[in-house]
């Protein structure tokens, strides 16, 4: 066998950098949080999650995550394939595009969607703004109110009183995850085995079902679950549109900052860990799924 | 069934891929499209599957003379084989075989115990039934492409289309694996178009050759036919080695046609140590090369200094205890001669 050269020298310094840089950065911080609830009595820990405002909270973002990571899931996906497969004239400009929610500060995000789709924004206040517009054309002419105020309400679009608004942020935030990871693997993809499944008589539905998407799978499901682990951690464009009212629309991340704000910072780290017990528990089981898939074809008989 | 395609071009913007084109195959009838790369062999088995699409008004593909031009691929029930298998890497074995039963409309859907026996039938045929549960990843390249077969034939195609059936796989895995063709053929005898660029694999395999160059096929006919009295200088050329000569060297007066070539097999040249009626040509052994079962000679020639290559058995070697440098005449056995200047 030959023997493994080195690229990097000096492994052991390397090495040694390595753990001591993902001690300090991802470890520390994590048995911090933890110590810190510690200081909690099993008692005041209980009674700080069971709180119904908390309560809540957690499923406000839990169920908005989800919700959020299937629609990523499912139109990311369909992105993708439109991207790779169905070059259209300016794809490049759209898959530059895709980028963007990466690169935009989360506030501005936020910012953006609510001039539009709150009461008062463009599409959230839609069917009120037609008929302010023609009703000030019809004052330059003279006439008194021509559309009476109200009568367009049905097209107006508002997000203010719901948590609808919550999950369309949180889908544009999670947007590129999907794209990003199911882009690759398209393009890689041999166009033989399509060939070979059509030849054989399968339409097209039964050739996505059964011989790509599970080709894609593993990919697919870790930019799902990355899209659904940064929706759990949106916080800055969410507080921009959601009404924030306690145990109606209130996020997670935003009872934490409450709690801080109110000095009761062993409470704040108690749901800290709540949630990043939750994000555990889904990074452990899409790797397990993701490693169950990709092994499967391996297992011997 | 037979098959027959007639008049069919295909071009790829500017480069063509097949130039009206025509070929019959009798039912039952094992045929190799032989020819370098390309020559458009594999575009015609691809038109011929329905996988790709001839140039629009071009001509016609009939299955059992009805016109198949039209139909899709899937319809078209033929079966398939890709040169790199693409066997699909999630699914067993057992399941790679069963998908085309698999995937038909639900009315015709075999039940699950029929899917079964049919899976084992031909596991049974390709000769792996202990490998049912295994994955593609498991197996080697032989055993890859039996799956292949093995799935093609499940649909119980009306056609087998094989492209480079054996082109990935290393060479005593391929002679084994085309003998076995062979005898697979010979049992179920379905009409079968195998595309390789391997001469001796089409001849070894193939009821007829169709040798396709430059996008045309350029003789069609039994392996004894095409070896025996090829077209032109092409199918002569590529049909194995040989020594090209300028001017006539058969049997014919010298000096006929001036543009004419005369192609000799190395095996067809004759090393003798003396020139009883005058006729041989005087040439120098340059090299001997050991090659098992037979011996390379190089020689060249003493009046316009030609290299040429001979090929003498083991025997006929040791009689004449030829040694580098040996001063000797050599006869043509057997020649072709070709009038036209063909470019190779």
């Amino acid at each position: 066998m030959a023997r493994a050269t080195r690229v990097i020298p000096g492994l052991p310094l390397t090495l040694g950098y390595t753990l001591l840089y993902l001690s300090l950065l991802v470890l520390l911080p994590l048995a911090a949080l933890v110590v810190k609830t510690t200081q909690l009595s099993w008692h005041e820990f209980t009674a700080t999650i069971v709180d119904p405002v908390v309560v809540a909270a957690f499923r406000l973002t839990l169920g908005a995550s989800v919700i959020a990571a299937a629609i990523n899931g499912i139109f990311g996906l369909i992105v993708a394939w439109v991207l790779v497969r169905e070059p259209f004239f300016g794809h490049r400009f759209f898959d530059a595009l895709i980028d963007f929610p990466f690169a935009l500060p989360t506030a501005v995000a936020g910012i953006t969607f609510s001039t539009l789709y709150l009461k008062d924004g463009w599409i959230g206040g839609l069917g009120d703004h037609l008929v302010g517009a023609a009703n000030s054309l019809a004052a330059r002419g003279g006439h008194p109110d021509l559309v009476p105020r109200g009568a367009l309400s049905w097209l107006d679009f508002p997000f203010s009183n719901t948590n609808t608004g919550i999950v369309i942020v949180l889908v544009f935030v999670g947007l590129p995850f999907v794209v990003r990871t199911v882009q690759p693997v398209l393009q890689e993809w041999d166009g033989e085995f399509e060939q070979a499944a059509h030849s054989l008589g399968a339409d097209g539905w039964t050739t996505f079902r059964r011989v790509i998407f599970p080709e894609i799978f593993p990919a697919w499901l870790s930019g799902v679950a990355l899209a659904f682990a940064r929706a759990i951690g949106e916080y800055g464009s969410v507080i921009f549109i959601a009404s924030n009212i306690p145990g109606k629309s209130q996020i997670v991340p935003l009872q934490i900052v409450i709690k801080l704000d109110e000095f009761r910072t062993s409470q704040a780290t108690a749901i800290g860990v709540v949630l990043l017990f939750i994000s555990l528990l889904v990074l452990l089981s899409i790797n397990g799924i993701e490693f169950w898939s990709r092994h499967r074809q391996r297992a011997v008989a | 069934m037979s098959i027959e395609v007639r008049g069919i071009s295909k071009s790829y913007g500017a480069s063509q891929a097949l130039k009206d084109v025509s070929l019959k195959v009798k039912s039952g009838e094992l045929v190799a499209l032989l020819g370098p790369s390309g020559s458009g062999k594999t575009t015609l088995l691809r038109i011929i599957a329905g996988i790709e699409d001839a140039d629009p008004g071009s001509g016609k593909v009939l299955f059992d003379d009805v016109d198949v031009s039209s139909t899709d691929a899937g319809k078209r029930r033929i079966g398939f084989v890709f040169q790199h298998y693409a066997l699909f890497k999630q699914m067993s074995v057992f399941e790679n075989i069963a998908f085309g039963l698999r995937s038909k409309p639900w009315r015709e859907r075999p039940s699950n115990g029929a899917i079964r026996a049919k899976v084992e039938e031909l596991l049974t045929l390709v000769q792996l039934q202990n490998f049912a549960q295994r994955y593609p990843n498991q197996l080697s390249g032989g055993q890859r492409q039996r799956v292949a077969l093995a799935r093609a034939l499940a649909v119980e195609p009306r056609v087998l289309l094989l492209d480079e059936p054996f082109g990935a796989l290393d060479a005593t895995v391929r002679r084994e694996l085309r003998r076995w063709l062979r005898k697979l053929h010979d049992t179920i005898k379905v009409t079968t178009i195998f595309v390789t660029h391997d001469q001796e694999e089409a001849l070894e395999v193939a009821d007829r050759i169709a040798v396709m160059n430059n996008a045309k096929i350029e003789q069609i006919g039994s392996p004894e036919e095409v070896y025996e009295k090829p077209a032109n200088p092409f199918v002569y050329a590529f049909l194995g080695n040989y020594n090209l000569f300028h001017g006539r060297h058969d049997d014919t007066p010298r000096g006929q046609g001036s543009g004419a070539v005369t192609f000799v097999r190395p095996h067809d040249i004759e090393i003798l140590r003396e020139n009883p009626d005058g006729s041989a040509i005087a040439a120098r052994v340059t090299h001997i090369g050991f090659a098992g079962a037979a011996v390379n000679v190089e020689l060249v020639r003493h009046d316009d200094q030609q290299s040429i290559d001979a090929e003498l058995s083991n025997q006929a070697y040791r009689a004449l205890s030829l040694k580098q440098d040996d001063e000797v005449f050599i006869r043509l056995r057997n020649s072709h001669s070709f009038y036209e200047d063909y470019a190779i």
